[in-house]
């Protein structure tokens, strides 16, 4: 026994990896059990015995972790049986060896393959090692035989056979997993059945018409591959699991190897069953399963079949529609490359490992399964309402089969590399130009909203604003929602959460309304920019200060400014900033759109009711105001941009703006009555039309809009920013125009949280105190 | 020994991992989680009807440091965390009893 560990041992640690190594291992433990045996067999006393070797030992290719499973076949009685079991298994045990017996006569071992399939299937592969050989031989050809007799009840039960996971597992299970040892045993145990002879290899299926010698050339080099994996791991003292870490203990063969032996294997499993008509270990239905078989090889003869036929595109979306359920059959078809006619390479994304943090799949399983979710996944809330936007499910469909086509080179950038390929596959697809464009899009665009959601102050509007211009096109929203939840799905359990699913939602509905023809978020986003880098330029030699405030400029600000009145602004502001007085103002005064209109920016440190003070001082001051932008508060400091009229016949002059400035001061630091001097001014200027107050809400993504039309009267603005502050929310930015004596106000509102105003209790009150305004 | 417990915004995850960091403390865990303080949470109003009101989306960062350390960390939290807006979050500090790094059995602060 101590020659045979340490030989055992030696082979373990030095012999090079694969079937060859295991069937070596299995031949000294033949050796060594036999000796065993001939040594206890005096205690027999001439009863008739053998040894059988079972299972993996059995077939001859034994793995360092392996079991020694034995039959020890006998008629003589127990006691007699006893001290020989002992002495042949007791050494084995002592040397700490994994040791499965069972002790059976002829007829108790028959009914135990007839009871029980792994009992069946273990002896199967049986191999007698020592006794009466050609004796334990007849008995096993009579198990065998017995299958073959109950061949339909026991491939049945094969087919039930749990085979966990999926041959494109990023971690796959070697043994029991599906493509592993177990699926490569399933074909040995089948050729066993079919033709009810022992075997230990698969070549009987060709016999049998099961299988094309090709098929088992590429089994034989697979089933190599996954025992030098298996070999390794086992060296390492790994489990059979090749979890990620675990591929650091692969020398001889690369994971990726493994992955397509897996698959390999997988794939002939799948086409011996189906020969053999044995579907009953898929819910995929007859009819379901037709459909991913090219109409000509269906019903075709087992070798005649033509595997390589291209799936066509309506063959395609049949199975995509069907969700799940449809993904063995899926997988199925394009390791068998069929899925290549429409995106060629789809069959070398099978087996290709782009490890992620949480990815489970290989690149191509995780893409057929991102494309049979995008239409199937559950969807409630803001998915719900995305999917019901869709107008062309193929389109998303084909991006979701596609948009990982880019990993079939490595590095960053996959989502940019994919978009040709999968511009090309939409055409093979057959849709139209503008679908193949959109395929495009959203392909380069398949990662923007998980990235964005998780890492972007969704309250910020620039940010949103970036995110709307790359995405550009409203339409594309809904479809790249659920293009990103698929893949999200599709990655692994853990990246996609309630938590995820929500902050993605939010930035959609937030893109939706950046989107919208009222805002074209895209658009200021592109002219914000642009009007940035030129102001930046113009003010090349400008002090750091106002440079800065360019720099941090919103883009809405920018968007609807001039160069010029940016650089202007960035003065007035660095100038305000450079005062050590919070109650500072600074003014700016143009010539206006018209001859009789001017245009006035009033820079000011923030605070409470700001815009309230500066509309109420403008109309002590006589001005009537025409036009405003307000463009809220960045750093401190709120910018407003006002044209303005003479609300007297006295017109505007030098001393109108120096009056305004006067009374901006007042008001500012608290030393104005500007309740009571409005009150009095409306007595004279009393309103020119005569019209009620309307005020509509409309919530905008990121925040909400209050309309407000109202007949002009002197005061009007500030009544209605007071209205505004009183109810606890903030201006973030307004639009302000009066048209033939009606004033038509934007104010675009934001709570304290910053985000959109949901308590309709607030803004039933934000519409009654505006409506009150008289 | 006290543990810092915060509950932040997403998207500020990054810029309290650099001030701990910079303070080098070496490690933290990190959980997505969903929950409302005075924030409420989101009331969606689809097809004219209020359908849910959900969570809002939040990170939460555990950090167990020595009792000396924790203010520093405290504010270096507060300080990178902070938007000035309703539903920046809170910071929960709790004594620790113990500790014990599995592998070493190291017990104590030597422990973190």
């Amino acid at each position: 026994m101590e020659s045979y560990l340490s030989q055992r041992e030696a082979l373990i640690a030095s012999a090079t990896p694969g079937v060859a190594a295991a069937q070596e291992l299995a031949h000294i433990t033949d050796e060594a059990v036999r000796e065993l045996a001939r040594t206890a067999s005096s205690r027999l006393g001439g009863e008739r015995y053998a040894l059988i070797a079972l299972g993996g030992w059995g077939a001859g290719a034994m793995l360092p972790s392996s079991d020694l499973d034995i039959l020890v076949l006998s008629d003589a009685k127990e006691r007699t049986l006893k001290p020989f079991v002992e002495e042949v298994l007791y050494p084995l045990w002592d040397a700490g060896l994994k040791v499965g017996h069972q002790v059976r006569s002829p007829k108790g071992q028959l009914r135990a393959m007839r009871a029980d399939l792994a009992s069946c299937t273990a002896a199967l592969t049986g191999r007698p090692l020592a006794g009466d050989v050609g004796w334990a031989e007849l008995v096993l050809a009579r198990g065998a035989q017995d299958a073959h007799r109950r061949s339909r009840e026991v491939l049945g039960e094969l087919a039930q056979r749990p085979r966990p996971g999926s041959p494109y597992l990023l971690e796959p299970e070697l043994k029991e997993g599906a493509g592993g040892r177990r699926d490569y045993d399933e074909l040995v145990w089948t050729a066993a059945v079919v033709t009810g002879k022992i075997a230990r290899t698969p070549l009987l299926l060709i016999d049998a018409g099961l299988a094309t010698a090709e098929e088992l050339g590429r089994l034989t080099q697979a089933a190599e591959t996954t025992a030098v994996a298996r070999f390794e791991l086992a060296r390492a003292g790994l489990g059979t699991e090749m979890t990620l870490d675990a591929t650091d203990a692969l020398h001889a063969v690369t994971p990726a190897e493994v992955q397509l032996a897996l698959a390999e294997t997988a794939l002939v499993l799948t086409h011996v069953r189906e020969r053999l008509g044995g579907q009953r270990g898929r819910d995929w239905s007859a009819r379901e399963r037709q459909l991913a078989r090219s109409p000509q090889a269906t019903g075709a003869p087992p070798h005649a079949r033509n595997d390589t036929e291209p799936l066509a595109p309506e063959e395609l979306f049949a199975l995509f529609d069907a969700g799940d359920a449809a993904l063995p059959a899926l997988e199925e078809a394009a390791q068998e490359g069929r899925l290549d006619g429409v995106l060629p390479g789809f069959r070398d994304l099978m087996t290709l490992r782009r490890p992620g943090i949480g990815h489970e799949l290989t690149v191509g399983a995780h893409s057929l399964k991102a494309a049979a979710l995008v239409m199937t996944m559950p969807a409630e809330g803001a998915l719900a309402r995305s999917r019901e936007a869709l107008e062309h499910p193929r389109t998303l469909q084909v991006a979701a089969l596609a948009h990982d086509i880019g990993k079939m080179k490595p590095g960053g950038g996959h989502a940019e590399r994919g978009v040709k390929p999968a511009e090309a596959c939409a055409r093979a697809f057959g849709l139209s130009e503008s679908s193949a464009e959109d395929v495009a899009d959203l392909v380069f665009l398949h990662l923007l909203l998980a990235d964005s959601a998780t890492r972007l102050d969704l309250d910020d509007e620039d940010a949103i604003l970036h995110v709307a211009a790359q995405v550009a096109r409203r339409e594309l929203l809904a479809p790249l929602h659920l293009l990103t939840a698929a893949d999200s799905r599709a990655t692994g359990p853990a990246t996609w959460s309630r938590w995820k699913e929500s902050l993605v939602g939010a930035l959609v509905s937030r893109l939706d309304a950046a989107l919208s023809p009222d805002i074209d978020g895209a658009g200021i986003a592109e002219r914000g920019e642009a009007v940035r880098a030129e102001a930046l330029d113009a003010m090349a030699e400008a002090a750091e200060a106002e440079r800065a405030f360019v720099h941090g400029a919103s883009l809405r600000y920018l968007a609807g400014r001039a160069v010029s009145d940016v650089v202007r602004d960035a003065h007035l502001v660095a100038e305000l900033q450079r005062s050590p007085s919070a109650a500072e103002v600074r003014l700016a005064v143009g010539a206006g759109p018209t001859p009789d209109t001017s245009s006035v920016t009033v820079a000011a440190v923030d605070r409470p009711e700001l815009l309230a003070r500066i509309a109420g001082a403008m109309s002590l001051a006589g001005l009537d105001i025409l036009a405003l932008d307000a463009y809220g508060s960045r750093g401190g400091v709120a910018l407003d941009s006002f044209v303005v009229a003479s609300a007297t016949r006295k017109g505007l002059s030098t001393e109108t703006f120096v009056q305004l400035e006067r009374f901006l001061r007042a008001a500012i630091r608290d030393r104005l009555e500007l309740k009571t001097r409005l009150a009095e001014r409306r007595l004279h200027y009393p309103a020119r039309a005569a019209a009620p107050v309307k005020v509509e809400t409309v919530s905008a993504g990121w925040d909400t809009a209050v309309r407000v039309s109202a007949p002009d009267r002197p005061g009007l603005l500030h009544d209605l920013a007071r209205a505004v502050s009183a109810t606890n929310l903030d201006i973030r930015w307004a639009k302000v125009l009066t048209v033939d004596g009606l004033a038509l106000d934007t104010f675009h509102v934001v709570g304290q949280d910053g985000g959109p105003v949901d308590d309709p209790g607030v803004i039933g009150h934000l519409s009654m105190r505006m409506r009150e305004i008289r | 020994m006290k543990k810092i417990e915060a509950i932040i915004k997403p998207h500020k995850l990054d810029d309290v991992k650099e001030a701990i960091n910079a303070l080098g403390v070496q490690g933290m865990t990190v959980s997505d989680v969903r929950g409302y303080g005075r924030q409420k949470g989101h009331t969606e109003i689809y097809r004219g009807s209020e359908y849910t009101v959900d969570f809002v989306p939040k990170v939460k960062i555990e950090i167990v440091v020595a009792d000396d350390a924790a203010e520093k960390v405290e504010d270096a939290v507060l300080t990178a965390a902070r938007t000035e807006k309703i539903g920046d979050g809170k910071i929960f500090t709790s004594d620790v009893d113990s500790a014990v790094r599995i592998r070493t059995g190291e017990r104590g602060p030597e422990a973190l």
